[in-house]
């Protein structure tokens, strides 16, 4: 039920990975805004996995989805500020030592910014689909525009297709008996309910508690809880991830309590990342999560970055959101000083030399 | 000058650990003094490794697991000489003899079993035959378990398309010979070695740091660090800091073990053995020149002696020594990292040893030493961080252990009667309600045992999944019994090419003591 991503992608992901001969897949599909974005979405890198799975090309998100490839996600937040998560490292590491240790180490005057590949090229607009030899390492995401994304969606979902204006569900015991559309009754054996993309704006007569995505044999998808989910990515990867735990845990009619469990405990988990990401980007970490208050007191003292279970963001997309927030290492892990000092100076100097060339390079072809 | 650059950038060297005292020489203090020095000993930093010869070490923990050979790489260590100077074997698995009902055995590999299909897992499939007779046991569909019956070992193929690649290897060796294996390592990278007993620990008088250890002799050692590997003393984390220990004893009852080696006897196995008994359980573990063995069991259900009657009557070989008792409590250190003093290896804990789990904790406290080496300022940060890792790595590793008592049909001695019905962990009986359901492993980032090793345990003791993956009735049961006769077929005539583990051995690492 819906008619956003967030309805489509559960379709075509189902359509993908079960057969036609023994599922039938329904999209009861609602009116009404299909969004929450501009327009555009941001496809993360891990995207590629779900194309994959859904037998999507390439050039098929560049023809019907208009897509343009992307190296970092861009967010707008507030006072005109902008932040950019890259989709690639910081420098290079070396001896099992993370870059940014060497580079505070380093005393480079430079900002760890400029040895960001990924970063250096989306702040030029300039692309190559993988690094030169011996450059950063990056992977690379799309933005999409969001209704050409729906359409492909949608061709690759053969499902049986309902349009209708009024969609009310009815349950007896916390299962869903059936949904009626515009007065027409629908049954099914799962239920995913995607009418509300945005989780804040959840009003149905299905009480969803926090953690508790799926109930029974109703599992909610939502994709973005804000804008920053939109514009960081975490729109599409929610969904993409909710595809995959449900997969991992596919239920049969008799909704196994522990599995539902286990769902809504990676669910919540995964939640709490976002959220700890999202308070950081909006500098609101006063009275934070034990996680984020952790994560940012590690970064601060020394640049390490706690990487939690199901962690979520790359260490680069922390890195970069610590550095935006005004949250400086003050401080290098000791294994650095393993480089002789001189050679790591000279090796940063011609990192960013090579980076600047990369991007000169490419700048005079455009 | 550290920082050519930028003066306030780099660490302030009055911050910088310099001293580090490392007392006990037993494998944790070799092993931590050896991966200190290949990694911080190029910065400056001093370690010191004080030991007592007179006091001598435990003694045992001759079975590992695979990421050992991760640490010995990562320190420059070569693989052959570190196995002919231990007289070690390859170990591809356990095996479990009695655990989920006399009579029973199963091994958990090091490697996983079949192959997965479109995301369900294979033994979803397996399960799903199970009754077929034509499936056969789990085992069969294993390839370092199908190695292990044969007695054939060879490395595994790093080539991701080839059945070689689908299991890993851990070794067992003689426990009394890796540390003065490692000590040579670590002496050639500047540790320095003192012998002498240690009599008294000084702490700083305000903030009740340790300022530094004093011998026997009067020497005094100071340190700006100390890592206790004083074994199951911990004379500096609870001698002198008063720690305080968690018991899980109510858990893992197991608190006493009598060990005796004797003469290598049959095929040289590749894997190790515990065989659960009335109180407890016996390994096995064969090395290149004898065979060590051991008996673990909860006082409170048997005598020393009779402890001890089971495990030589069941030696398949010549006694070679007195069989010697070791005392342990279960448990962890309540912090493993306390004010500037960490505890590394029996001083920080012991889950006992039934799945060869300490040597790694030995590792892992490494490692994340290593990860969170701080300097004098950022001690609690590091601490704090670092406390909460170990501490969540011993509690997973103490839930896999307890599953092994607890899924157990046995019923035949107060012992098994106990363990079967005692109260467990939420966090373990949520993970077994999981997976009796529909044979879902519980999904975690972290800790020591993946979704391989709960399959093989939870199945090994009948622990039979009511149901499995709905998608499995996609393929039709003939095309899926086809599968597994076809894999089953594989493996063995895999498992068949490869060289004896005892010819491998003998061509590869021989040991002078065999001679
Ligand atoms: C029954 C049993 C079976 C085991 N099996 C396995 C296994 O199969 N696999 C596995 O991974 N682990 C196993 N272990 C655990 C393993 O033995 C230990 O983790 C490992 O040996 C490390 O021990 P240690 O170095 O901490 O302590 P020890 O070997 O006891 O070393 C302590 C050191 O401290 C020194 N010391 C003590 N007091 C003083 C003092 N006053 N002054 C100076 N020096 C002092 C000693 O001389 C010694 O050098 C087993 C343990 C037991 C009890």
């Amino acid at each position: 039920m819906g008619n956003s991503i967030e309805a489509w992608l559960p379709a075509a992901y189902c359509c993908a990975r079960l057969p036609s001969d023994d599922y039938q897949i329904i999209l009861a599909e609602t009116k009404g805004n299909t969004g929450g974005s501009d327009g555009d979405i941001v496809a993360k890198p891990s995207s590629k996995n779900l194309h994959h799975v859904l037998d999507i090309a390439e050039h098929d998100l560049g023809s019907k989805a208009h897509a343009r490839p992307a190296l970092a996600a861009s967010i707008a937040i507030d006072n005109g500020l902008h932040i950019d998560l890259p989709f690639g490292h910081y420098g290079i590491d070396r001896e099992g030592i993370e870059f940014q240790h060497l580079w505070k180490y380093s005393g480079s005057q430079k900002p760890l910014s400029e040895f960001n590949l990924a970063l250096a090229m989306h702040k030029a607009s300039v692309f190559l689909p993988e690094p030169p030899k011996g450059a950063p390492v990056y992977n690379y995401g799309y933005m999409l525009q969001e209704e050409g994304y729906i359409n492909l969606l949608k061709s690759k979902a053969r499902a049986t297709h309902i349009t209708a204006d009024n969609i009310t569900l009815q349950q007896s015991n916390g299962a869903i008996d059936k949904v009626i559309c515009d007065g027409e009754s629908l049954k099914a054996d799962l239920y995913i309910d995607a009418r509300h993309y945005n989780y804040a704006a959840t009003n149905t007569n299905v009480t969803y508690t926090d953690g508790n995505a799926w109930q029974h044999n109703h599992l909610r998808i939502t994709g973005g809880f804000d804008m920053l989910d939109h514009q960081s990515g975490m729109r599409l990867h929610r969904i993409q991830m909710a595809m995959e735990r449900l997969f991992k845990l596919w239920p049969d009619r008799e909704f196994a309590a522990v599995e539902i469990a286990e769902y809504n405990r990676l669910e919540a988990s995964q939640s709490l990342h976002i959220n700890d990401m999202n308070l950081l980007l909006q500098q609101q970490t006063q009275g934070c999560s034990n996680t984020l208050a952790r994560k940012i007191k590690l970064f601060e003292t020394r640049g390490r970055i706690a990487i939690e279970d199901y962690e979520i963001y790359s260490k680069a997309e922390w890195i970069a959101a610590f550095c935006a927030m005004g949250i400086n290492a003050k401080n290098y892990d000791r294994l650095a000083h393993r480089i002789n000092s001189d050679t790591l100076a000279q090796w940063i100097e011609q990192l960013q030399v090579a980076i600047t060339n990369v991007i000169e390079q490419l700048s005079d072809k455009k | 000058m550290l920082n050519p650059k930028s003066g306030t950038d780099t660490i302030n060297k009055d911050d910088m650990i310099e001293n580090i005292v490392i007392v006990g020489g037993g494998t944790a203090g070799w092993m931590t003094a050896a991966g200190l020095s290949s990694m911080l000993g190029e910065t400056g930093l001093k370690i010191t490794l004080i030991e007592s010869e007179a006091i001598g070490i435990v003694g045992v923990g001759e079975a590992t697991l695979p990421h050992i050979k991760f640490f010995n790489d990562s320190i420059g260590i070569n693989e052959a000489e570190f196995m002919a100077a231990t007289a070690a074997t390859f170990k591809l698995g356990i095996e479990f003899v009695n655990w989920g009902r006399v009579g029973d055995s199963y091994i958990h590999p090091f490697g996983e079993f079949g192959l997965a299909n479109d995301g369900v897992g294979f033994h979803h499939y397996w399960r799903s035959m199970m009754d077929d007779e034509a499936t056969g046991a789990l085992d069969e569909y294993s390839l370092p378990i199908i190695a292990s019956g044969m007695a054939k070992f060879k490395p595994p193929s790093e080539d991701m398309r080839s059945v070689h690649s689908t299991y890993r290897y851990a070794y067992q060796f003689d426990a009394t010979k890796y540390a003065p294996f490692l000590r040579k390592h670590g002496e050639s990278r500047g540790v320095k070695r003192i012998e002498g007993i240690l009599t008294q620990v000084h702490l700083h008088p305000e903030n009740g740091d340790i300022t530094s250890v004093q011998l026997e002799n009067g020497d005094i050692i100071r340190g700006d660090l100390f890592i206790d590997c004083t074994g199951f003393r911990g004379l500096l984390t609870q001698g002198a800091l008063e720690t305080g220990y968690d018991e899980w004893t109510n858990y893992l009852p197991c608190d006493r073990a009598v060990a005796a080696p004797c003469s290598s006897h049959g095929p040289l196995l590749p894997y190790t053995r515990a065989t659960a008994d009335t109180a407890g359980w016996r390994w096995r573990i064969p090395l290149q020149h004898r065979t060590g063995n051991g008996h673990v069991y909860s006082s409170q259900f048997i005598s020393d002696d009779k402890a001890q009657k089971a495990l030589v009557d069941a030696l398949d070989g010549a006694l070679l020594s007195e069989p010697r008792f070791l005392r342990f409590t279960t448990g962890k250190r309540k912090k493993l990292w306390n004010r500037n003093c960490i505890s590394i290896g029996l001083s920080g804990g012991f889950l006992e040893p039934l799945e060869s789990t300490s040597i790694y904790l030995i590792q892992e406290g490494i490692t994340k030493l290593l990860e969170y080496f701080p300097n004098k300022n950022t001690l609690a940060i590091d601490r704090d961080e670092y406390n909460l890792l170990m501490d969540l790595e011993f509690e997973r590793v103490r839930d896999f252990l307890i599953l092994h008592y607890h899924a157990t049909q046995r019923d035949d001695s107060d012992f098994w009667n106990y363990m079967r019905t005692m109260k467990i962990p939420d966090s373990l009986s949520e993970k077994m309600e999981l997976f009796k359901a529909r044979g879902r492993v519980a999904a975690y980032d972290r800790g020591l045992f993946l979704q391989p090793s709960w399959i093989a345990v939870y199945l090994g003791q009948r622990i039979i999944p009511n149901k499995w993956d709905d998608r499995v009735a996609l393929l039709p049961k003939k095309e899926i019994k086809q599968h597994l006769a076809g894999l089953k077929q594989l493996m063995k005539q895999s498992a068949q090419q490869m060289p004896s583990h005892a010819d491998y051995i003998a061509q590869y690492c021989p040991s002078k003591a065999v001679a």
